[in-house]
């Protein structure tokens, strides 16, 4: 039985214990009364205390304490085994549990079950120097057998510790264990820490999400694992739904939400805190926020393209409407224009008129579109057309054709056509213009003057057939009285006679020389000169002339002086018509010089790529005007004309000078000045 | 070979920077190049776009949100700005974060960092500096040299605290005793290696002293200031529980008014919870 002898012994006797109970407890506080105090007879006891499961709150409640003064300590004693977690071994044990706190020295906690049900603890508080024996473990649970016995059997009816109770301990036992299962199996991390943030209990999920196992997360303290800026920060009531980062114990950090209830646990305050990993949110709040990046970059883009677009259209609205304008401006233009402007197909068919062209036809514009441009022609000879059009259709510039068109009336007219060809912008033609220009009056002025030259021409022909055969005619007659003239002065010696002869030779050579002319002119002016143009030395060929005139020049008393300086000098001439030319110009040069002299010289004159020669013949006769000059060159001219002539002669020589200078190729100059003289150049190229 | 030179040796071998930030501070550079291109270079990289994007819109830079584009971001933080947050996030995310020591992880130690960044960025605005660019990265950079210890040399950084808190003594001069070299000096050499701006080397090599060699400098006065703020507000932690003594030279440098810091508390606390879930995350 119980060793009294020992340093620790129970006071208490377990007989008369049972005494006691059975005898004077009518009541489950005179039971809790007693049975305390008992207990209390023990050697080293500081304290003992008792507390029963409440049934509505599943709290611990503190029933008794022994002695009472120490009340506020059992709250502490308490306390100390939830930190130390005794509870879950109580639960799985019906062996008494001891422990060791520095305040209160050794605290011994013996489990009170029924069916397995913790319904109550009896803790007894010993001073530190006392431990309890074995023997004396066993002799107080059987005094707590005794207690379980009385307050479950004797006094069941009493203290309403019936069969009912019963199950609801046997069924609570299975809710807390179900409760446990719960709570570990749930994906939400669940942390009970005290108020000074140390850990009391985790579930699974947390302990998972904190890296470290139950037993090593108790007692820690939770700021050790959350990355927060106010280490107070449970200290507020509540707080729901913070975003924070817990920081596993090897350092990583994860995101999470998390709830910070109060609950009050057999009378004691706890922090209960809720865990949520939200890294899988995050990411998806990333994914959400990307996409919504994408979005507003390529919002941002279309709405810089639709802005860009706007502008084009803006712009392309406004070039149209400058088109129309111009449209509007040309089409105005083409309708009002006199000119008939028809625009074609690629196939030449009409597909717009203007108002000239229906004015001018009287087809009306329906009658006129989807034909033939050429239908409104009277053609001669369409094959003809056709070559022209098709040779010069897909050529990239205009054509213009002179056509005869008929109106719808039968009225005829001659236009002008231009075809132009319109291109679009990879360069095909498209279509053809075509541009009308009535030239009726034209095509008449036109016609009339082929008329009233052919009719010159004529009369022109006339005449010099007419001037041959008179010269002919004259020449036959003359010689022979020019022949018998000079026949009669080698018979004739009456002086007189003589004289009259001579008159009658002179006048027949003059005529004979008048003739020569009109008959050169003439063959000269018919279009079938033949030059025989060689390289000759003209100077022998002027000085010969010269001595023919000798003794006319002599006859006139007038000097005749060559001052040609060169002996050679060569050009190309047809050598008869030269001397035509230097024989005339020499002649009139004496015929209208009363006195004075007649100069013959040559000069060279060279310039860049020709080298040229002037003859010049220079007189002191009656001159020219200067206004008369150009007058010179007529035929039949002479200045003097008119009644008062005082110069013989048809006026032919300055005419055949000119129209061999101009067969020859070569100018003539002439310099005069009335009453002083006049100096006529002939220049020739020399060869 | 001794643990200071080891240790040396180790910025050799370190990380170089992402070929994304040469680019941009190539970009930067050079004079023609448009923000368009600048943001067309930044969205080469998903993730680091998506990161700079959260961090322009964080209340730090005060645009809550409104930024929408990398363009819009470059346009309204600047371009040297945007550099910044680029290098910040690639240096973050070049080292690892899961050593622990005892009572000392480098996830703190980015947070302390965070926070004297969030810090000096605040005081230097509130002081109506116009020029914000580098304050943020200055604060984030200076204790580098603690993560290369932590890195390359954790059981004899260990050692480093105990010594320090053995001894009372500065951990300045407890990685001197043990290392052979202190965490600005290492720290400051990796930054040369990084091609960091000089300013910025600067504050990794004086920030605890708060002047360079007695010359006063707006930058280091500051990070030196938030430091010593960060401790305070207990945001992060550096390892160590000493709370140093600010140098006399920054009040002259800063020209700090009364209670300035004080309404800034909240600004600070807010910017600093928000920015540290952004970038550590």
């Amino acid at each position: 039985m119980i060793d009294s002898n020992k340093i620790l012994s129970l006071k208490f006797n377990l007989y008369d214990y049972l005494k006691i109970i059975s005898n004077e407890c009518n009541t489950k506080d005179e039971l809790f009364d007693v049975t305390l105090k008992e207990l209390s007879k023990m050697n080293g006891l500081k304290s003992s205390m008792l507390y029963i499961l409440n049934e509505s709150s599943y709290d611990y409640d503190l029933i008794k304490v022994e002695p009472e003064s120490f009340q506020k300590n059992a709250v502490e004693v308490f306390d100390i085994l939830i930190y130390k977690n005794v509870f879950t071994k109580l639960f799985s044990n019906d062996e008494p549990i001891d422990l060791f706190d520095e305040k209160y020295g050794n605290i011994y906690v013996f489990p009170l079950k029924k069916d397995s049900i913790l319904y109550g603890l009896i803790i007894l508080n010993f001073n530190s120097k006392t431990t309890l024996k074995d023997e004396l473990k066993e002799q107080i649970k059987l005094f707590i057998a005794v207690f379980n016995a009385c307050n479950t059997s004797k006094y069941i009816n009493k203290y309403e510790v019936n069969s009912n109770v019963n199950n609801k301990y046997l069924s609570l036992q299975e809710t807390v264990k179900n409760l446990h299962k719960i709570l570990n199996s749930i994906g939400e991390g669940l942390i009970l820490a005290d108020l000074n943030n140390l850990i009391v209990d985790t579930n699974l999920f947390a302990s998972s999400l904190l890296g470290l196992s139950k037993e090593e997360l108790l007692g820690k303290n939770l700021n050790e694992f959350f990355l927060f800026f106010d280490k107070g920060i449970f200290k507020d009531e509540i707080i729901n739904n913070e975003e924070a980062l817990l920081i596993k114990y090897d350092g990583s950090p994860i995101p999470i939400i998390y709830k910070n209830h109060k609950i009050i646990l057999d009378n004691i305050t706890y922090n209960l805190l809720t865990l949520n990993d939200i890294t899988d949110r995050k990411m998806m709040e990333d994914k959400i926020l990307e996409a919504k990046f994408e979005l507003e970059n390529k919002v941002k883009l279309r709405t810089k393209e639709l802005y860009e677009t706007n502008i084009k259209l803006k712009e392309e609205i406004l070039r149209k409407e400058k088109a129309e304008k111009e449209n509007l401006r040309l089409i105005s233009a083409i309708n009002q224009s006199y000119s008939l402007i028809f625009i074609l197909d690629t196939d030449l068919k009409i597909i717009y008129v203007n108002k000239a062209v229906i004015k001018k036809t009287k087809y009306n514009e329906e009658e006129l579109i989807g034909k033939n441009i050429f239908s409104l022609n009277i053609i001669d000879n369409i094959d003809d057309i056709n070559s022209i059009t098709n040779k010069n259709l897909n050529k990239e510039s205009y054509f213009s054709l002179e056509l005869e068109s008929v109106s719808k009336l039968d009225e005829k007219f001659w236009v002008s056509a231009y075809f132009t060809p319109v291109k679009n912008s990879n360069g095909e033609i498209i279509n053809y213009i075509c541009i009308q220009e009535d030239i009726t009056d034209l095509k008449n002025y036109q016609h009339e003057l082929i008329l009233a030259k052919e009719k010159v021409e004529k009369s022109l022909k006339a005449k010099t057939i007419l001037l041959n055969k008179i010269s002919h005619e004259f020449r036959t007659p003359l010689i022979s009285v020019l022949g018998f003239s000079e026949m009669l002065e080698t018979e004739i010696r009456n002086k007189d006679h003589l004289e009259m002869i001579n008159g009658i030779k002179e006048g027949g050579k003059r005529l004979l020389n008048s003739l020569d002319s009109v008959l050169l002119l003439s063959e000269l002016e018919s279009s079938d000169v033949k030059l025989n143009i060689k390289s000759i030395n003209i100077i022998p060929v002027i000085n010969s002339i010269l001595i023919l005139f000798e003794s006319l020049a002599h006859f006139k008393n007038i000097d005749i002086i060559n001052e040609i300086k060169f002996n050679k000098l060569f050009a190309k001439v047809d050598e008869d018509y030269f001397r035509v030319m230097i024989h005339q110009l020499i002649d009139n040069a004496i015929k209208f010089t009363k006195h004075g002299k007649v100069i013959v010289s040559v000069s060279l004159i060279e310039e860049e790529n020709c080298n040229k020669a002037k003859i010049s013949i220079k007189d002191t006769g009656i001159g020219i005007e200067k206004n008369k000059i150009d007058n010179l060159f007529t035929a039949f001219k002479q200045l003097s004309e008119g009644l008062n002539r005082d110069y013989d002669g048809f006026g032919l020589g300055l005419t055949l000078v000119k129209k061999i200078s101009e067969l020859m190729n070569c100018d003539i100059e002439v310099e005069s000045d009335l009453n002083i003289g006049s100096t006529f150049s002939i220049i020739i190229d020399q060869a | 070979m001794n643990i200071s030179e080891k240790l040396i040796n180790s910025i050799n071998n370190l990380p170089t920077l992402p070929t994304l930030y040469n680019v941009i501070t190539e970009a930067i550079e050079d004079p023609y190049s448009t923000n368009t291109k600048l943001a067309n270079i930044i969205l080469t990289d998903q993730s680091t776009t998506m990161k700079v994007l959260k961090v322009a819109n964080s209340p730090l830079y005060g645009f809550h949100g409104k930024i929408d584009s990398i363009s819009d971001a470059i346009l309204y933080i600047g371009r040297n700005e945007i550099k910044n947050i680029v290098l910040t996030l690639s240096i973050i995310s070049s080292f690892s974060k899961r050593i622990n020591l005892k009572g000392f992880r480098p996830i703190d130690l980015w947070a302390h960092s965070i926070a004297v960044g969030v810090i000096s960025r605040n005081i230097a605005q509130a002081l109506g500096e116009k020029k914000l660019e580098n304050y943020f990265l200055a604060g984030i950079l200076h204790d580098i040299g603690k993560i290369i210890f932590l890195e390359y040399a954790v059981e004899e950084y260990k050692k480093v605290f105990e010594l320090a808190k053995k001894k009372e003594i500065i951990i300045n001069d407890a990685e001197k005793q043990i290392l052979g070299i202190n965490h600005e000096e290492i720290g400051q050499l990796l930054a040369k290696k990084w091609r960091i701006p000089e300013t910025i080397q600067n504050v990794i090599l004086y920030h605890s002293k708060g002047s360079i060699l007695k010359t006063p400098d707006f930058l280091v006065s500051i990070v030196h200031l938030s430091n010593i703020i960060a401790h305070i507000l207990e945001l992060g932690y550096s390892g160590y529980d000493i709370i140093q003594q600010p140098s006399p030279i920054i009040w002259d440098t800063l020209k700090i008014k009364k209670g300035m810091i004080t309404s800034l508390k909240d600004k600070i606390i807010n910017d600093y919870t928000n920015t540290v879930k952004l970038i550590i995350l």
